[in-house]
């Protein structure tokens, strides 16, 4: 197979435990292989990598790591007698992996892990799991199909975490003791920086790595005017190549001041009602035009300023990005102005308290010793979260309409007696139920604890199957028909090999008490269905 | 509730009352019985529009023949909207329990920009703009071409208002701006003249002060209205300036080069129309000498410029001769443009009154004083028989008319100011005249003299005898009420020092310190550490706030301040402000909180209100002193302390804490919000400043809130916080500062609410 694969990177000179060797990288998978040797010591495939990580710039030994998504870790050495060559080609690799971890890293991975730690931290389930699919009887999908409920929910409907507005701040330089700088940038603050600047994002993709190494850009970003706030000195622009950034930035603001705002409660030109003869050079203020030109600093403090309001508003839409797409665009109604002002006005001449009525609807903080709460112990301040005191409304009033429009629909209930025998005939020891209520402890006496974990175990496994074949029914498609089918295959493979094991080992054991005899109830029940539900179909034909 | 004050029958569109709103009701009904005016200081977020409203309107409808008309006047545009929608709940009211709504007509004024539906026209924008393009659709000249070239474009909503819209007048109900569109749309009408045709027979209307107080436009649209009418001035905190604002000049040499340039125009039409039509400069002539009053009869559209000031004994003679004949006029123009270029050209600084001005025109260019104050109405006839299509271009030389009216006519309460350059950047030349109105009565006598009750009302008139001063008025009722809270919503607290101990202080020895810098700067941080949602600063001035944000960002505060908030600031450009505002107001929805750093005085604090989350803290930077050098306000401060015998010292400390109070009073809406007050100055603290801030706020001012420093306030924030995050419910304030009808009415609770006005 090896043979056959295309090899995509071959790297000579790279030291894995002290050994020499040629680090292949190939459509499926990264290999290495000893020097004179002409097998592979070690393969792993790329789905199975977590990440790479990379030795410092300034190390001597150039090295690359992959940890895998179990833990494990390989160190490669790049030991090439040139250090250049050796870090050329650390690099080669470095982009290859990077390339090609993406395409391998697939969503089934974290959802193997959840089901994974589901399956660990749940004995029961873990169990059945076993029983069920490990054995065969019923697919992975199936089961974990009637068990979704129990993994968290989806993985994209998580919260994505916002943008600190002080991402920038975080970021402190440190000096590294020889007039030199050292910034420490994490993933989340390139995230930060790419959501928040999408100019600098953009000129990442146009440069790293064709023309700049990763690392040099955020160099020349670190150095760059666009990161410092005083924006003015563009006489170097020429070196700078996030002077274009700027202009960008600024058309963006431009473009967002033509588009105004939304609400005109904030529109400062709005609120002036001017009239023609309110022309310049009336009043005492003299013409903003004519005066002189501010100094530098001045431009460079309003700079800062604008800056600021920039990136607040760059910071606050990255997060909006995100609800945006999910609550559709309410970008587009520009002129749906008049009755949203309307309603606007109409809550801002409103004086609730003097009128009666919707107060009961409010949420209303219940303590019981409010004076520890204002009091009380202070230690970290907690955000103070409000919710929307609409959406609450909302919410309380969906909740208390479904309240109140709920019906128990006792008419469609059976009655009383058929109900309990039902319930009888459902319960295990149903007939020993009539004789007396010593009964059930019965089995404590008879089995040893062991047997009594068989038989638990048993018993859900059996549930678990019945539960898949009853769901079955109405098998109004083709594929519930053929899952009946198999159910019932299952079941009987089930009742044939794991039950009467469990009953021989009973019977060795010397315990003659029918404890199984509810369980073969359960699958008589099953096997007559399957059988009329076969008949009939073959009826039908 | 129907409520009975005083023998009037008031139908009030809400099922409980504030005791403040019912002795705010008593004081407003006793000042209209007078005949008198009033001036009324309430706080804001206790109703007063509804109030004002419900009891102006039942006195109408009981006394028409003595209130017949309601001229409401506020000052920002959503101001004006949200009166009409007070009213507008308050006819629904009416209507639900009388069975038929009142015969009463509503209506808002705005200017063209706000009422236009041409969509040619519209889509202009900015206010200036909009209208010179309706007049070059609508003016008479333009129209009667159309009769003869329908190729000549008009627009057809004026068109069609002008056939059938005055006959039919408007039906009696509540139009808001939007309404009076849709209104307009329906029947093709226009919407603006509409509105102003309307205002004559509406028994309400709603507009800016700029209709009233400025001559300019007072004159075409309030000229005919009754005496009988109540004027109401709400948000009056600031009166004094529109007043002054709306009778000064500025002229700079910008202008004047326009001017000149204006003046060849004119000759250049003049020529052509001498050679082509004759006839017409005859017929101007002629009607010049039969006097101005012909002037009235100009059609509505015709009007771009009206007289500043048309005392009426102008309108009775006419025009001086020396300036009748139109190419006498505009070389008189000329000269006098040309005298006023060599003013400029002084090298220090002149500042002189109106006579001597006169004096020095007369001796210099021979031009004398009448032919000046004729100068805005003979120009105003003769860009009228010229036939100019765009008139918006000759703005500089109308200014300069304007001027020379004013200049005439006033010769007190005036001061001419000649600056050869600004006192910021005395190398750089830049002259510039001043006409600065010194006293605010001036505007503001024709309103108090022609109609019956002038009411100035506020949530921040202190201190209340300060505006009879300036306004030179005599009320016969000033009171001020506070506000009764079930809880003390309001925190206010004097913060004089840091954690350092260090005295923080805006004033201009101690501004650039770096130890009240980074002081305030963890006044700031910690504030918006502690507190949620919404935290709003003000500075005093916009260098102020440049600089010191500066020196923030680079002593690493702002970048702590964004550990916990997002952080917004307000510039100087209108539309980069709103949309900081609006971001602001995002960041609070959902939840981020964030801080704007905004200026007194500046726009922001005029017009926006932080209703609950958007504001929960506003910090006052410092007391907001007007620029004191400033050669204009000294004038003026000169003029009050001879005439009317105010102190420098007391003028400048009522401006300021009349600004700072306006700050602070953006977070308290209603006694449902609440928010704390910090007043960062150590100043504050003396009894001079404290005692002109507002009476609601004062008495929660106790001592022990005087003299704080920064952790000591954190830690009285937090706990009203805390305290202010328990529920509130009706039965809490019932009985307290919420009142039933049948509470309202016994004796105990008459006791309380008069002790609520306070008479000053």
């Amino acid at each position: 197979m090896a043979a056959t694969e295309q090899v995509q990177l071959m790297a000579n000179k790279v030291r894995y435990k002290k050994r020499d060797g040629t680090l292949y990288l190939m459509g499926e998978r990264v290999a290495w292989c000893p020097e004179g040797r002409d097998h592979f010591d070690l393969t792993v495939v790329y789905s199975d990598i977590k990440c790479q990580k990379v030795s410092p710039e300034g190390k001597p030994k150039i090295q690359l790591q992959i940890i895998l998504l179990k833990g494990d870790s390989y160190v490669f050495h790049f030991s090439h007698d040139d250090p250049a060559i050796a870090r050329s080609t650390r690099e080669r690799v470095k982009n290859l992996l990077a390339q090609m971890l993406p395409k391998f890293r697939r969503k089934i991975d974290k959802e193997l892990e959840e089901k994974n730690r589901l399956l660990q931290t749940d004995q029961d389930l873990f169990q059945t799991y076993k029983d069920l699919v490990v054995s065969g009887i019923i697919t992975a999908e199936e089961f974990w199909n009637s068990h979704s409920s129990k993994l968290p929910s989806e993985v994209g409907s998580m919260q994505k975490v916002g943008v600190s507005a002080a991402f920038l701040a975080d970021l402190r330089p440190q000096t590294d003791g020889c007039n030199g700088l050292r910034y420490n940038l994490t993933a989340d603050t390139i995230q930060s920086i790419f959501s928040t600047y999408p100019a600098v994002k953009r000129k990442y993709m146009d440069k790293v790595p064709d023309k700049l190494s990763e690392k040099e850009f955020w160099e020349m970003f670190f150095q760059s005017h666009y990161f410092h706030r005083d924006r003015l000195n563009q006489g170097n622009s020429s070196k700078d190549i996030f002077s274009d950034c700027i202009k960008k930035d600024d058309q963006d603001l431009l473009a967002l001041l033509q588009i105004g705002v939304k609400d005109s409660f904030n529109d400062l030109t709005y609120l002036e009602d001017e009239d023609s003869t309110k022309a310049e050079g009336y009043g005492t203020q003299a013409d903003v035009s004519s005066k002189g030109k501010p100094s530098s600093t001045q431009l460079i403090n309003k700079n800062i300023i604008k800056r600021f309001n920039h990136q607040s508003a760059m910071v606050l839409s990255s997060s909006n990005k995100l609800n945006d797409q999910s609550s559709g665009d309410n970008g587009t109604v520009v002129d749906g102005g008049p009755t949203t002002k309307k309603a606007k006005l109409k809550e801002s001449v409103q004086y609730d308290d003097l009128e009666t009525g919707n107060s009961q609807n409010e949420v209303s903080l219940n303590l019981h010793r409010s004076e520890r709460y204002s009091h009380g112990p202070t230690i970290v301040n907690q955000v103070h979260q409000e919710l929307n005191g609409q959406r609450v409304h909302e919410g309380m009033h969906i909740v208390s309409n479904q309240c109140r429009t709920y019906i128990p629909r006792l008419s469609h209930v059976i009655d009383p007696s058929q109900a309990s025998t039902a319930l009888t005939d459902l319960s295990p020891d149903n007939t020993r139920n009539h004789l007396g209520e010593s009964q059930p402890n019965a089995i404590q006496h008879l089995l040893s604890p062991a047997q009594q974990e068989g038989l638990k175990q048993l018993y859900l496994s059996a549930t678990e199957l019945a539960r898949h074949f009853w769901s079955c029914f109405p098998a109004t498609t083709p594929f519930l028909q053929e899952k009946v089918t198999r159910m019932c295959k299952s079941i009987e493979n089930f009742h044939q090999t794991r039950v009467r094991a469990y009953q021989d080992d009973l019977r060795r054991n010397m315990v003659h008490a029918n404890v199984t005899e509810h369980l073969e109830d359960m699958f008589s029940a099953i096997f007559t269905k399957f059988n009329s539900w076969q008949s009939k179909k073959g009826g039908r034909k | 509730m129907k409520l009975n004050v005083e023998g009037l029958l008031v139908y009030f569109p809400y099922e409980f009352i504030y005791p403040e709103q019912y002795s705010y009701m008593i004081e407003l009904k006793r000042t209209l019985d007078a005949k008198g005016h009033g001036v009324l200081e309430m706080p804001s977020g206790t109703g007063k529009t509804a109030t004002l409203l419900s009891l102006i309107v039942a006195y109408h409808l009981e006394y028409p023949q003595v209130v017949g008309k309601l001229l409401y006047c506020s000052r920002t545009v959503p101001e004006l909207e949200k009166v009409l929608e007070e009213l507008q709940r308050l006819m629904e009211y009416y209507t639900k329990e009388v069975g038929e709504m009142p015969k009463i007509l509503a209506l808002a004024l705005s200017a063209r920009k706000n009422l236009c539906i041409n969509p040619d026209v519209k889509g202009a924008g900015v206010g200036k703009e909009v209208d010179s393009k309706c007049h070059s659709l609508t003016a008479s000249h333009i129209r009667i071409k159309n009769r003869h070239d329908p190729n000549v474009p008009v627009c057809s909503y004026y068109e069609s208002f002008d056939a059938g819209g005055r006959e039919e007048s408007l039906p009696a109900g509540v139009y808001n701006l939007d309404d009076l569109r849709r209104y307009g749309r329906i029947k093709g009408w226009c919407p603006y003249f509409l509105a102003r045709y309307s205002i004559m027979h509406a028994n309400i209307v709603v507009y800016s002060y700029h209709y009233l107080l400025d001559p300019k436009i007072a004159d075409l649209v309030s000229k005919e209205l009754s005496k009988n009418s109540i004027v109401v001035f709400d948000e009056a905190h600031n009166i004094d300036n529109v007043c002054i604002e709306s009778m000064s000049v500025t002229i700079g040499r910008r202008t004047l080069d326009r001017c000149s340039q204006n003046v060849e125009t004119l000759q250049n039409h003049l020529q052509k129309v001498r050679e082509t039509d004759q006839e017409k400069l005859r017929n101007e002539y002629k009607r010049l000498v039969e006097g101005l009053r012909e002037a009235n009869l100009a059609r509505e559209t015709d009007v771009i410029l009206s007289n500043p000031v048309i005392p009426d004994e102008i309108l009775q003679e006419a025009v001086p001769g020396n300036i009748r004949n139109a190419e006498h006029f505009v070389t008189f123009m000329r000269r006098f443009v040309e005298y006023l270029k060599s003013r400029l050209r002084v090298r220090h600084v002149v500042s002189e009154t109106p006579v001597s001005f006169l004096r020095d025109a007369f001796d210099v260019v021979c031009i004398d004083r009448k032919p000046l104050r004729f100068c805005s109405e003979r120009l105003r006839s003769l860009l009228r028989t010229l036939e100019l299509a765009s008139v918006a271009d000759f703005s500089p030389l109308i200014l300069i008319a304007n001027f020379a009216t004013l200049v005439s006519t006033y010769n007190k309460g005036f001061v001419i100011l000649i600056e050869p350059f600004d006192d910021r950047t005395p190398t750089i030349l830049n002259p510039v005249m001043h006409f600065s109105c010194m006293d605010a009565s001036i505007a503001i006598k024709p309103v108090f003299s022609r109609f019956q009750s002038v009411i100035i009302t506020s949530g921040t008139l202190s201190p209340l005898d300060m505006y009879p001063r300036i306004l030179d008025f005599q009320p016969v009722t000033m009171a001020t009420f506070t506000m009764t809270l079930a809880r003390q919503c309001l925190c206010p607290m004097v913060i004089t020092r840091g954690n350092d101990q260090v005295a923080i202080s805006s004033k201009f020895e101690s501004r650039e310190d770096v130890a009240v810098i980074r002081n305030y700067g963890n006044l700031l941080v910690e504030m918006s550490r502690i507190v949620p949602d919404g935290v709003v600063c003000f500075f005093v001035s916009y260098s102020y706030m440049e600089n010191t944000v500066s020196s923030w960002y680079e002593q690493g505060i702002l970048e702590n301040v964004q550990k916990h908030k997002l952080l917004f600031i307000e510039t100087q450009d209108a539309a980069e402000t709103s949309m900081a505002l609006d971001k602001y107001h995002e960041a609070c929805e959902n939840g981020r909180g964030a801080v704007l750093l905004s200026v007194a005085r500046g726009k922001v604090s005029e017009g926006i209100d932080f209703t609950h989350h958007l504001g929960r803290a506003v910090i006052m930077f410092g007391i907001p002193y007007v620029y004191t050098q400033s050669r204009i306000l000294k004038a003026r401060l000169e003029y009050l302390r001879e005439n009317f015998q105010i102190r420098e010292s007391d003028f400048l400390t009522f401006d300021a804490m009349r600004h700072a109070a306006q700050c602070v009073g953006r977070v308290i809406r209603g006694k449902t919000d609440y928010g704390i007050m910090v007043f960062a100055d150590k100043r504050f603290a003396r009894s001079d400043k404290k005692s002109k801030l507002p009476r609601w706020i004062q008495e929660h001012l106790s001592d022990a809130v005087l003299n704080l420093s920064t952790d000591e306030a954190v830690h009285i924030s937090k706990r009203f916080l805390r305290l202010m995050a328990q529920p509130f419910s009706r039965e809490d304030q019932l009985g307290l500062s919420l009142l039933t009808l049948e509470q309202l009415q016994s004796e105990e609770f008459r006791e309380r609410i008069r002790q609520i006005a306070h008479q000053v």
